[in-house]
C-alpha cells in the first residue's frame, strides 16, 4: 500500500481527506483509484488519458521522470506537485 | 545620406581601407563591413563596454566612435591583442583564473586591461576595479576578472 | 572509482579530473574574439531586420498599413501577426511534455488585437541595411484606439480593473496553469487574475495561537532584468523546399526549434537551429522572441535576415522578472522554534500568464521544518513586459521576505541569527509545504561551515568617517531540475574522444562535459574535445535551465563514456581472444585479470580501432531523477552613509552546497555572478515607469547594474554534501546564489541603521526615507 497525499486544493473533491492509503502498482493505477473514489479527481490530474504537464509525481521525495508509469513500492509516499520546469521542460512559458 | 565615404586608417598594425556610410560607427564597421565580430554590442550607447577598442593610445567604446572619424588614426581591437603563436598575458590568465563565463563581455574587459596594464605597470585591485568601472559584465561578480588582471599584472614583470 | 574516507569519516571517491581546474575548452576561442555569438552571423546577401514596438502600454490595433514602407527602395519584406499561424488560445501540450498556451506566446512574439506593454512588437521589417529597416519602421502606420492600463499587481486585482484579456481563464488548482481564454458563452466576469492557488500542512491557525512572538509583515519588489550583456537576435534562411535554418543563442536550441516550429504552423524538423555562443541568459533566453520574425522575414524575403535587438528593445521587448506584493508571518516559541507560517503572495505576470509566484511559494519557507503552514499565490496580468525567468525564478522575492523576518525573530528573542537557522533548519526527511519530504540535502552543513568561518568570527570594525557598519546572513532554496540530455562521444584514433552534447553553455558547461567522460576513461580533460550541437546533430536535450546542465547533461556524459569503456573492453577482448569478462579498464588502461595478464592503453587501443573492428562511439540519452535540492547561506556586511543613503557591500561571503564541484572555479563563478546580481537587485536595480507605462530607464546607464567599482571580492565557499542521486554527486549550482544576498543586505542595513526595509531595491532614496522616518524629523 502506498501512501497518497491529496494536494491541499482538490481537498474540496475529497471532503476533507488529506492523505490515503491506496493498493496500486504504478501512478496510472493511483489515479484510477482516486477516481473511483473521488469523482473529479482524473480531470484535475490528466489530460487526454496523461498527466496534466504542470503536474509532476514526487515518491519518496523525487520527482518522478515517467509520469503515469512510475512504479510505486509498497510504503511508498506519493504527492502530486507543480512541475517546477527547470530543466524539465522543453518549452512553455513558466518558470525554468 | 546613403553616399559612401573612403575611410583609410590602421587596424592591427594593417593598413585597412574601407567604405562607409558617414552615420555608421566604428563598431558596425568593424562588424558589418570588416566582419571582425570579436568587438561586441552590448548596448550602442557607450554605457557596457562590451565594444572596447584602443584609438591611438585611448580606450573607447568604438559604438560611440563614427567610422569616418578614424580616417589615418591607428586602432587595436580583440583580434590584435594575441602574437602569432603565443596570448598575451591578459589573454592567459583570464582563462588560468576563469575570468569568463559567458564570455560577451570578454573581450572589451581584455582590450580595456591591456590598455590600463600598458600604462601602468603597477597597479592595485582598487584602480583596477576603478579602471574597469565602464565595462559590465553580469556573469562573473568581477571578482575573477579582477585577480586575473593583478595575475597578468605579475606575469608581465 | 576508489572511494576514501577523509578525517570526518566521510567517503570521499579518488578523483583523477573530477574537483580540478583545468582551462576550460572554449575559452582560447572568448579570449581572442574569435567565438561566434548570435549577433556574429554574417551570410551572403543577407537582410536587416528590426522590429516596430508599441508606443502605447494598453491598445487595440485598428489597423497597420505598411504600404509606404514597403515602397521604400531597399526594404524586402513586412510581417504583422497576420503573416503567423492561427493558433489556439486554449492551453496545449506543446510535445515533449511542455505545457504552453501557442496563442499567449505568439501574441507576445507579434501582437494581435492589442498591445499590453509599451514596447510589444507590432510589425518587423527586412531590408538591405539596419539603417533602412529603422527608416522603414517610421514608415508603418498603425491605428491604435488608446485604453486605460493597469500597472500594479494590487490594482490589477481588484474589481473594475481595467482587463489585458476580455476571457482570461482563472485557474484555481495548486498547479498554476499557464493561462488560457474561457469559452465564447462563458459569462463569468473577467479578471486579471491567471491563477490563485493554496499549499497546507497541518493546522496553521491553531498553531499561531501556541507563539510566543508572531511577526508579520508587507513586502514589495520590482521588476527587475536578468541583464544579460548580450542583446537578442536571430538569423534565418528559409529555402524553397519549406525548410528553414536559424542561427541563434539562446537557453536551448530545441525549445527555439519547437516554439518557432509551433508559432509558424510546421513541422519542429523543418527547422535545424544552430546554437551559437550565448552571451548570457539567466532564464531569460528560453522564450523566442526575434527567432520566429527572422524566419517568417527570410521567408517573405526570399533571402536570409538577420534580426536584431537594441539594448532598449531588450529592455522594454524582453521579460524581466517579476514585481511582487507579499505578506508574510512567522510565529515562534520564546526559544526560537518557528510553531507557524504563512504567506501570501501576488506576483505580476506581465501582459500574459506565468509568473513564477508557484516556485515562490514552494521554496519561501523550504528552508525550515514547519509543521504548520500555509502558503497563496497569486499570478496577476497587468501591462508590463511579460516576464520571462530569471535565476531561481520566484525564490529571490519570497525569500527576501522570509528572511527578514526570520532576522526579526532572532533579534527579538535575542538568538543568534545562524543559530536560530540551525535551530529550524531544513534536514533530510523534513516534510515541504507542498508535501514531499527532502532527500540528503546539506543546510545544515551549510550554516555550520558558516559559523566557523572568519567572516562570521571576526568583528565587522568600526564605523569610519560617520558611515554605519552593519552586518545580516540570509539562506535560499531552490529546487533545481533535470530533463532528457544526450551524448555522442567519438572515440579518435589519437586517443581524445570528440564530444557532442546539446546544452548550450552558459558558463563552462562543456569543461564539467569533458572532465565527466575524462575521469571515467582515465584521460585528461584537455584530451576531450566537447562541442554543443545543433538540432540535427545531437538528440532532444532540455534547456540550459534549473541548474540542470551539470547534472543531466554531465550524467549524459558519464554514460556515454560507460558506453566507450564497455566497448573497448568488448575490443580487447577480442584482439585477445578472451571473455570480455577478463578485461577491465582502470584509469585509462585495458587490463587481462587472469592468465596471460595483458595490458593495453586506451590511447594505443583507439589507434587501432579502424583495423580490429571500426571505430567505436559512446552514446547516451538520460532523463534523469535524483535531482538535489541547494542550499545558500550568505553574510554581507555593508557600509550607510546616513548622509546620501548610499549603501556599499564592503565585505560578503556565500556558502553553498553544491553537492560535488565538478570544476570548482566555474561553481565559485556561479555563485559570485549569483551574488552579484543579487546585490544589483537588492540595492539599485528596478523597472522605473511612467504613468503611461513608458519604461524611463531602458538604458545600462539608467538601469544600473553593478559595476566592478561598486562590488567588493565576493568570497565562495563551497560545501560538498554529495547528491547521492547523482553519478559524481552533483547538484545544482547556478541559481541558488541569487537568492539570499536582497534579504542578507537588508537586514545588514538593519544592523547599521536600526529600521527595517520591506521594499526593493534599497536605494538611497529608501534608505534616507527610512533613516528620516526613524529620526522623526521629516526632512527632505
Amino acid at each position: 500500500m502506498a501512501r497518497v497525499f491529496i494536494p491541499t486544493m482538490l481537498q474540496s473533491l475529497t471532503s476533507g481527506v488529506k492523505d490515503l492509503w491506496i493498493d496500486a502498482r504504478n501512478i496510472e493505477e493511483v489515479v484510477g483509484i482516486l477516481e473511483k473514489q473521488f469523482p473529479g479527481m482524473s480531470d484535475r490530474l490528466l489530460v487526454e488519458g496523461n498527466l496534466v504537464s504542470t503536474v509532476v509525481v514526487s515518491v519518496d521525495g523525487q520527482v518522478s521522470r515517467l509520469g503515469l508509469l512510475e512504479r510505486v513500492q509498497d510504503e511508498s509516499e506519493v504527492h502530486f506537485v507543480p512541475n517546477m520546469g527547470g530543466g524539465c521542460n522543453g518549452s512553455h512559458p513558466l518558470p525554468e | 545620406m546613403n553616399e559612401k565615404i573612403h575611410v583609410k586608417t590602421k587596424i592591427n598594425d594593417n593598413d585597412v581601407e574601407f567604405l562607409c556610410e558617414a552615420r555608421q560607427s566604428l563598431l558596425e564597421v568593424l562588424r558589418d563591413v570588416l566582419d571582425m565580430t570579436g568587438t561586441k554590442e552590448g548596448c550602442n550607447d557607450g554605457n557596457c563596454g562590451a565594444c572596447t577598442v584602443i584609438l591611438d593610445g585611448q580606450i573607447v567604446d568604438s559604438c560611440l566612435v563614427l567610422a569616418v572619424e578614424v580616417s589615418g588614426k591607428t586602432i587595436t581591437t580583440i583580434e590584435g591583442i594575441a602574437g602569432v603563436d603565443k596570448l598575451h598575458p591578459i589573454q592567459q590568465a583570464f582563462l588560468e583564473q576563469a575570468a569568463l563565463q559567458c564570455g560577451i563581455c570578454t573581450p572589451g574587459f581584455i582590450v580595456a586591461s591591456k590598455a590600463l596594464l600598458d600604462r601602468e605597470p603597477n597597479v592595485s585591485e582598487g584602480r583596477i576595479r576603478h579602471w574597469l568601472a565602464g565595462n559590465l559584465c553580469r556573469c562573473t561578480g568581477y571578482d575573477k576578472i579582477v585577480r586575473a588582471v593583478m595575475a597578468a599584472q605579475e606575469n608581465t614583470k | 572509482m576508489t572511494i576514501k574516507l577523509d578525517d570526518k569519516g566521510i567517503s570521499k571517491p579518488n578523483y583523477k579530473v573530477i574537483g580540478t581546474r583545468p582551462i576550460r575548452h572554449d575559452g582560447l576561442e572568448k579570449v581572442t574574439g574569435q567565438a561566434r555569438y548570435s549577433a556574429d552571423i554574417n551570410l551572403p546577401g543577407m537582410l536587416y531586420g528590426k522590429v516596430l514596438r508599441s508606443p502605447h502600454a494598453h491598445a487595440r490595433i485598428r489597423g497597420i498599413n505598411a504600404g509606404k514602407a514597403l515602397a521604400l527602395k531597399g526594404v524586402f519584406a513586412v510581417i504583422t501577426s497576420a503573416d503567423f499561424s492561427i493558433q489556439s488560445d486554449k492551453v496545449i501540450d506543446l510535445g515533449e511534455g511542455a505545457m504552453t498556451n501557442p496563442g499567449f506566446l505568439s501574441q507576445n512574439v507579434m501582437a494581435k488585437e492589442k498591445v499590453l506593454y509599451k514596447g510589444h512588437a507590432v510589425a518587423a521589417v527586412a531590408a538591405e541595411s539596419l539603417h533602412l529597416a529603422e527608416e522603414a519602421l517610421a514608415l508603418i502606420d498603425v491605428d491604435y484606439e488608446v485604453m486605460n492600463p493597469v500597472f500594479d499587481v494590487r490594482e490589477a486585482m481588484k474589481p473594475g480593473a481595467p482587463l489585458l484579456h476580455d476571457r482570461l481563464y482563472h485557474s484555481s488548482t495548486p498547479f498554476m496553469r499557464p493561462g488560457g481564454l474561457k469559452d465564447d458563452d462563458d459569462g463569468s466576469p473577467g479578471s486579471n487574475i491567471a491563477s490563485h492557488f493554496v499549499f497546507e500542512l497541518g493546522n496553521p491557525e491553531n498553531a499561531f495561537n501556541e507563539a510566543d512572538i508572531i511577526v508579520e509583515r508587507e513586502f514589495q519588489t520590482k521588476p527587475v532584468h536578468q541583464g544579460y550583456i548580450e542583446p537578442h537576435a536571430a538569423t534565418a534562411t528559409w529555402n524553397r523546399d519549406g525548410k528553414a535554418t536559424l542561427w541563434c543563442s539562446s537557453q536551448g536550441q530545441f525549445t527555439m526549434r519547437d516554439q518557432s516550429a509551433a508559432l509558424l504552423g510546421i513541422p519542429a524538423s523543418n527547422i535545424r537551429v544552430i546554437p551559437l555562443e550565448i552571451g548570457g541568459g539567466f532564464g531569460g533566453k528560453t522564450l523566442v522572441y526575434l527567432e520566429p520574425i527572422a524566419l517568417l522575414l527570410a521567408k517573405k524575403a526570399g533571402r536570409s535576415v538577420k534580426v536584431t535587438m537594441s539594448r532598449k528593445e531588450v529592455f522594454e521587448g524582453t521579460g524581466p522578472t517579476s514585481g511582487s506584493f507579499m505578506r508574510v508571518k512567522i510565529g515562534a516559541n520564546n526559544d526560537g522554534k518557528f510553531v507557524a507560517a504563512e504567506g501570501v503572495l501576488a506576483y505580476e505576470a506581465g501582459a500574459f500568464p506565468g509568473s513564477p509566484v508557484n516556485p515562490g511559494v514552494q521554496c519561501m519557507f523550504a528552508s525550515y521544518d514547519l509543521k504548520d503552514v500555509r502558503v497563496e499565490g497569486y499570478d496577476v496580468v497587468v501591462n508590463k513586459q511579460k516576464v520571462a525567468a530569471y535565476r531561481a525564478p520566484g525564490s529571490p522575492g519570497s525569500c527576501f521576505a522570509v528572511e527578514t523576518i526570520v532576522d526579526e525573530l532572532a533579534e527579538k528573542l535575542n538568538i543568534d541569527p545562524l543559530e536560530i537557522r540551525r535551530k529550524n533548519g531544513a534536514k533530510e526527511g523534513t516534510r515541504r509545504v507542498s508535501g514531499p519530504v527532502f532527500g540528503k540535502i546539506g543546510y545544515l552543513e551549510t550554516i555550520e561551515t558558516a559559523k566557523a568561518h572568519p567572516h562570521y568570527i571576526e568583528p565587522i570594525g568600526n564605523n569610519l568617517d560617520g558611515k554605519l557598519r552593519g552586518r545580516g546572513v540570509a539562506s535560499g532554496f531552490w529546487f533545481n531540475g533535470s530533463g532528457p540530455a544526450c551524448a555522442t562521444a567519438n572515440v579518435n584514433s589519437d586517443g581524445t574522444v570528440s564530444l557532442i552534447e546539446g546544452s548550450p553553455d552558459i558558463g563552462g558547461t562543456r569543461a564539467m562535459a569533458a572532465m565527466s567522460v575524462a575521469e571515467v576513461l582515465g584521460l585528461s580533460a584537455q584530451d576531450v574535445h566537447p562541442s554543443v550541437g545543433d538540432t540535427d546533430s545531437i538528440g532532444y536535450t532540455s534547456n540550459t535551465g534549473g541548474s540542470s546542465v551539470a547534472f543531466k547533461t554531465g550524467w549524459a556524459c558519464y554514460e556515454a563514456a560507460q558506453d566507450i569503456k564497455r566497448q573497448c573492453i568488448d575490443r580487447a577482448a577480442e584482439i585477445w581472444g578472451v571473455d570480455p569478462g577478463q578485461v577491465e579498464m582502470h584509469e585509462g588502461v585495458l587490463n587481462e585479470k587472469s592468465g596471460a595478464r595483458r595490458q593495453i592503453t586506451f590511447k594505443e587501443l583507439a589507434s587501432v580501432l579502424l583495423s580490429t573492428g571500426g571505430p567505436v562511439v559512446g552514446k547516451a540519452t538520460v532523463d534523469p531523477a535524483g535531482v538535489g535540492g541547494a542550499f545558500a547561506l550568505h553574510i554581507a556586511d555593508v557600509e550607510v552613509d546616513p548622509q546620501t543613503g548610499k549603501v556599499d557591500v564592503i565585505r560578503y561571503t556565500a556558502f553553498q552546497d553544491v553537492g560535488r564541484a565538478v570544476h570548482p572555479s566555474y561553481v565559485e563563478g556561479q555563485i559570485q555572478g549569483g551574488v552579484a546580481q543579487g546585490i544589483g537587485w537588492a540595492l539599485n536595480e528596478e523597472y522605473v515607469f511612467s504613468e503611461d507605462g513608458t519604461m524611463l530607464n531602458s538604458s545600462f546607464l539608467d538601469y544600473r547594474m553593478p559595476t566592478s567599482l561598486d562590488l567588493p571580492m565576493i568570497e565562495a565557499v563551497i560545501v560538498e554534501v554529495p547528491n547521492p542521486g547523482h553519478p559524481f554527486g552533483v547538484r545544482g549550482v547556478g541559481e541558488v546564489p541569487i537568492v539570499p544576498p536582497m534579504a542578507a543586505i537588508a537586514n545588514a542595513v538593519y544592523d547599521a541603521i536600526g529600521v527595517r526595509i520591506s521594499r526593493l531595491p534599497i536605494n538611497p532614496a529608501t534608505v534616507l526615507e527610512a533613516i528620516w522616518a526613524k529620526e522623526g524629523s521629516g526632512q527632505g
